[in-house]
């Protein structure tokens, strides 16, 4: 288990993080998502040992990261921008993970020559950005991490190579249990494959479910009331955001479906209908009670 | 659990030694040109005469020099290769996010570079150890030592290299901080006492760093760095002949100091894996890339920039046609501060990587420019009181006094109490007269037309105190003028007095071998008599016995007072219808043993005498030797 408590990390007197917290369970794939500047990937350069906090804890399963070899031994990440020698091949940077995962194994390296289509041969840098991403999961994933850190992971990938790799992964952590951190702008994929999501905003996390549980507590309404307009909504609703086209009108509540259907039922609406929210749509609405909303500009 | 810490890590020496061969394979082709292949064309072309001590001087200096030299250019170069992750963000993340612990990427890298340097130095040392054994010119004494040169360099070197590398985060930044710190204490040196000798009454003619210069590697290991032959052995023989025996090794000088130096390599090596430890990952394309540095950079800048380009600036617009001391304090100090400031916030905006630092640098600016102004105030009221300061007499061990006039000159050390008050006597008579002396530097160098009769004075005191301090004036282009020879204080009275005290005129008369008790022992001289200006006429070589009787006849020329009357208006020694001019050559006994050492040579010398008409005793003795001079044939 991943977990980080009150994080701070301040770059010359600008707080990148203040006071992150968050918590991945084991086995678990968690999307961390927050708009740019969020301090995402300031935070997994801290799961990564390459940052040291100013305050707060980075643990895995209860050890200090930061300069502890036994620990980042069973940390594998990619991040947005990988790094490899000038004068290196897939093949040379193997042979130099190789010499600091003592777990680095050839077998899976073989195996995943077929999955990567890969010159192994050719220098890295000859390589275009998404076979360069494909190399860097290539050798990640034989280095048999416990825990895998992946800043924006699938960007410059083609779809079908997306979805290898997702199964890829998605395989480890059914197999071998591994965690997955996974920091993406891609929502809609998110979706697909996280179990967990957290959100980040100015250098905090505002708030990290399951992606279920955040699911049944964001709750989108599409309603049709009876007259011109819309009545006064009943007291102790959490509203996120409202709009209408016409007389229908969409509303985003914080709450239980339930509870919140059998409240909207007593203004006897025409049609009313819960209807599901996607992640992007809970991102976008979350943060738009953190002042991060999508404004209306007509220019 | 935390891991043991392990400095080395296989992999990464691995790909070191794969990324950077080229570089090595470099360093050591040089090292083959410099070496073995010089060597075996020398040897090659006198095969048959092989000389080991020809080889032997090769090998010391370019052990030396080569080693100084190849040291400082690759030794920066390996440690930019080697660190270079750190100047690349994405290198930096790459290398810091690897399951390693910071020391050991640190000592990894280091010993790759170290590895990297030094093999080739052993192999091409020995390729050169096989080149001179196969011409049997082989000194492995020379060879192990020129290694050992090297070797010592190339630790401080590139110590010294990775130090700076850990101070930035700029590659480019690098080599700029290492070259600069190379040199940038004896520069500083040169540049505050140049600055103290234009503006400080008494601090003329000591702009030559020497207080600092070990702080300035480079400098200082050009300096002391010396290959020269073994142990020069200076014999009287049994007849007083002078015989010399000299060693044809050679050894090199300077080896204890470059070994200090490599001492030091190690400490930095280590002050480079602390910093390390305490640098950040995100300083990464930072100028300098620990907090507590900055201002020391910052301030650094702003004060190298107010001496050099400060007093450049005043050279260059309104010093070019005037004299030293007449330089205006004010206006000096008004370029150090435009200077100094402009290197200020140059530092401000490569720290803020920004042009616009007005804001944060503005309090900084102010308090450079107010130590700045407030040091040239203290400086023109001299509130150090360095000016007015004389040694007290009973707190003086000896003097050595210069005193340079138009007439007679003075250079000796004196160490009995009445000399000594003769020279504070002179020493204040200077001071006191600070304000015309001044006056006449600032006004013109030309004497004016209706000017008293003056002579020239260039006068130098360096006091040894009791303690052991050393205090040391000097004044330059000084006048004294005949017209106040009389008058009790003025700097003429006090200066004649002073060439004309006991201890001087013994000196004028014997130098060296005033001291009767000293173990000098004279080896022979030269004479020529000088009549009306004509040499080389009646000149010729003075044996031992004859350079003793010499002495003896000085002495009592001295004894009864023939040896005075010196001025500073007109040569006293030179101005006469003719006068001798004596070299005696002297050694000093030593029961020293010869070592392999370099040669000293403070274990002989000479005394260099003029016999003036008035010197009577002298002329007789010489008259004795059957060399005549003018007066023999008018009879003593």
């Amino acid at each position: 288990m991943i977990e980080i408590r009150e994080l701070v990390k301040t770059f010359d007197g600008f707080a990148a993080l203040d006071g992150a917290s968050l918590t991945v369970p084991q086995g678990a794939i968690y999307g961390l998502v927050g708009p740019n500047g969020a301090g995402k990937s300031t935070l997994l350069r801290h799961l990564t040992g390459v940052y040291r906090q100013d305050s707060g804890t980075v643990t895995a399963d209860g050890a200090d990261v930061w300069e502890n070899v036994a620990v980042k031994r069973r940390i594998a990440s990619i991040p947005d921008d990988w790094h490899y020698f000038m004068q290196s091949s897939i093949r040379d940077m193997m042979k130099f993970y190789r010499g600091f995962y003592p777990q680095f194994n050839m077998e899976r390296y073989e195996k995943l020559r077929g999955v990567f289509s890969l010159d192994e041969k050719q220098l890295i840098r000859r390589l275009s950005k998404g076979m360069q991403k494909q190399a860097a999961f290539w050798i990640a994933m034989c280095c048999m991490p416990d825990y895998l850190i992946l800043d924006e992971p699938v960007d410059g990938l083609d779809p079908v190579m997306r979805r290898q790799v997702w199964s890829l992964i998605m395989q480890d952590v059914a197999e071998r249990g591994t965690t997955v951190l996974v920091s993406s702008h891609n929502l809609r994929e998110l979706e697909d494959v996280c179990d967990h999501v957290g959100i980040m905003n100015r250098g905090r996390v505002l708030l990290e479910r399951s992606l279920s549980e955040l699911q049944e507590n964001t709750v989108k309404m599409q309603i049709v009331f009876r007259g011109e307009g819309a009545p006064e909504l009943p007291a102790g609703l959490k509203l996120l955001h409202e709009s209408h086209l016409g007389r229908v009108f969409t509303i985003i509540f914080r709450g239980n479906t339930q509870q919140i259907t059998e409240r909207l039922a007593a203004l006897d609406p025409v049609y009313m209908e819960a209807v599901p929210l996607t992640l992007e749509e809970i991102f976008i609405y979350e943060l738009g009670g953190a002042d991060y909303a999508v404004r209306d500009i007509v220019l | 659990m935390q891991s043991a810490t392990s400095f080395f890590n296989r992999a990464l020496f691995r790909k070191n030694l794969q990324r950077f061969w080229p570089l090595w394979l470099g360093y050591t082709l040089i090292w083959l040109l410099l070496l073995p292949l010089p060597l075996l064309n020398e040897l090659a072309d006198y095969r048959g005469a092989s000389n080991v001590a020809d080889a032997s001087y090769y090998l010391l200096q370019i052990g030396a020099y080569g080693g100084l030299v190849m040291g400082a250019v690759f030794g920066i170069f390996f440690a930019m290769a080697m660190f270079a992750y750190l100047t690349n963000p994405r290198a930096t993340q790459g290398f810091h996010s690897m399951p390693v612990r910071r020391e050991t990427l640190y000592a990894t890298n280091y010993l790759t570079g170290l590895v990297c340097m030094v093999s080739a130095l052993v192999l091409a040392f020995a390729l050169t150890g096989v080149t001179a054994a196969c011409f049997g010119a082989l000194d492995l004494a020379a060879l192990g030592t020129a290694l050992l040169a090297a070797v010592l360099s190339v630790l401080f070197f590139y110590s010294f290299g990775v130090l700076c590398m850990m101070f930035t985060g700029q590659i480019l930044a690098a080599p700029v901080f290492y070259g600069i710190l190379n040199v940038l204490a004896a520069g500083m040196e040169w540049l505050v006492r140049t600055f103290a000798g234009n503006f400080l009454y008494g601090y003329s003619g000591y702009s030559a760093p020497e207080t600092f210069a070990f702080l300035s590697p480079a400098w200082e290991l050009v300096c002391v760095l010396d290959v020269s032959n073994v142990a020069r052995v200076d014999r009287i023989l049994s007849d007083g002949t002078h015989q010399v025996i000299q060693g044809d090794e050679y050894a090199l000088g300077g080896l204890g100091v470059l070994g200090i130096y490599a001492a030091v390599g190690i400490v930095f090596a280590v002050l480079g894996l602390l910093v390390y430890r305490r640098r950040a990952s995100e300083a990464t394309g930072s100028i300098v890339t620990v907090p507590w540095m900055r201002p020391v950079f910052k301030y650094g800048v702003a004060v190298c920039a107010a001496f050099s380009l400060g007093q450049l600036i005043y050279f260059l617009v309104f010093g070019l046609n005037l004299y030293n001391g007449q330089y205006s304090l004010p206006g000096t100090v008004a370029c150090m501060l435009f200077a100094g400031l402009l290197g200020y916030f140059a530092a401000e905006m490569l720290l803020h990587k920004s042009f616009r630092v007005w804001r944060t640098g503005r309090a900084g600016a102010l308090v450079f420019s107010a130590v700045l102004v407030c040091f040239g105030v203290a400086m023109s009221l001299d509130l150090t009181g360095y000016e007015g300061y004389t040694p007290e007499a009973d707190k003086i061990k000896s003097v050595n006094v210069h005193l340079s006039s138009g007439g007679d000159n003075l250079s000796c050390k004196l160490d009995e109490p009445e000399s000594i008050e003769y020279v504070l006597a002179a020493h204040r008579a200077m001071i006191a007269d600070k304000d015309r002396q001044l006056s006449y530097a600032r006004t013109t160098y030309e004497t004016p037309a209706d000017a008293p009769y003056s002579s020239y004075l260039y006068f130098t005191v360096t006091y040894t105190l009791k303690d052991g301090r050393v205090v040391r004036r000097s004044y330059d282009d000084c006048r004294a003028f005949s017209a106040e020879l009389n008058e009790p204080g003025s700097v003429a009275q006090t200066m004649t007095a002073l060439l004309n005290c006991p201890e001087a005129a013994l000196d004028r008369v014997l130098g060296e071998l005033a001291d009767d008790k000293s173990s000098a022992y004279l080896t022979g001289g030269y004479y020529d008599v000088v009549s009306d200006g004509a040499y080389g006429e009646n000149y010729g070589d003075l044996t031992a016995a004859q350079a003793n009787t010499l002495v003896s006849a000085l002495r009592r020329d001295y004894e009864a007072g023939h040896a005075s009357n010196a001025s500073l208006f007109e040569s006293t020694r030179y101005g006469g219808s003719f006068y001798v001019e004596l070299e005696l050559w002297y050694s000093i006994r030593t029961d020293e043993k010869p070592t392999r050492q370099s040669a000293d040579t403070t274990s002989s010398g000479s005394v260099y005498v003029i016999v003036t008409p008035e010197m009577t005793d002298t002329l007789e003795a010489l008259a004795g030797m059957d060399i005549d001079t003018p007066v023999t044939a008018r009879g003593f």
